[in-house]
């Protein structure tokens, strides 16, 4: 009588384990992996710097010139 | 001016980019990484340039290998963040050595292009809450570059 081989199971030793890397997150989206000392220290510090910077003067900017390319398609149409 | 550079390959996310280094110390993989780091008031990447280290996960970050060719590597960065920029018209890159001599190099290399750079894309220097246009010999915190808006 023949008998069906099952396949070869995999013991749990050999079985290959994808270790998950824990996320620590500084605000809603950047983060640094907690068991990397130097992503760490240079994510916190690149956030740093940019929490102090004062964006409003680039948005106004932008508006400004947003502004300006409206007022000049509508003066060309 | 047109620089020697390698070739470029971009992983599926989109937010990694692969190439080789080749010199003395024979072939090194590097990748360059975006990270999403705010979303407010503007939307800011970081760049960082890494050796895939294969006995780890991941990158040793800002490695630039003395593999004798420093100005191919960061103009392959270059044009990597270039077309990032492309990609992502409305978001600023943001770039920080992790010296202040990493941070004087990133800045002789953008001085040597400033008028091709600004010739596309807008470049500024982070001086504490200011983020300026990039001006020749001012040592900034670091640099924030996106591509200029078309008037």
């Amino acid at each position: 009588m023949k008998t069906k081989a099952n396949p070869p199971k995999k013991s749990p030793s050999k079985a290959i384990v994808k270790k998950r890397r824990k996320k620590i997150y500084l605000n809603d989206v950047a983060w640094y992996y907690a068991d990397d000392p130097a992503d760490k220290r240079k994510t916190i510090e690149v956030v740093e710097m940019l929490k102090k910077i004062d964006f409003s003067i680039l948005l106004e900017r932008d508006r400004k010139a947003e502004a300006q390319s409206e007022r000049g398609t509508t003066l060309s149409e | 001016m047109n620089l020697e550079s390698y070739e470029p390959h971009l992983t599926s996310n989109h937010l990694c980019y692969t190439f080789n280094s080749h010199g003395p110390r024979g072939e090194i993989q590097k990748v360059v990484t975006f990270r999403l780091f705010q979303t407010q008031p503007v939307v800011v990447y970081n760049v960082t340039l890494g050796d895939v280290n294969k006995s780890e996960i991941g990158f040793d970050e800002d490695a630039i290998s003395d593999n004798g060719d420093r100005d191919k590597v960061l103009q392959t960065v270059a044009n990597i963040v270039a077309l990032f920029c492309r990609r992502h018209p409305q978001a600023y890159v943001v770039a920080k050595g992790n010296s202040a001599a990493r941070n004087r190099l990133y800045q002789i290399m953008i001085s040597n292009r400033l008028a091709e750079i600004e010739d596309s894309y807008e470049i500024l220097g982070i001086l504490g809450p200011d983020a300026v246009a990039f001006q020749k010999n001012i040592n900034y915190e670091g640099f924030l570059v996106r591509l200029k808006r078309e008037k």
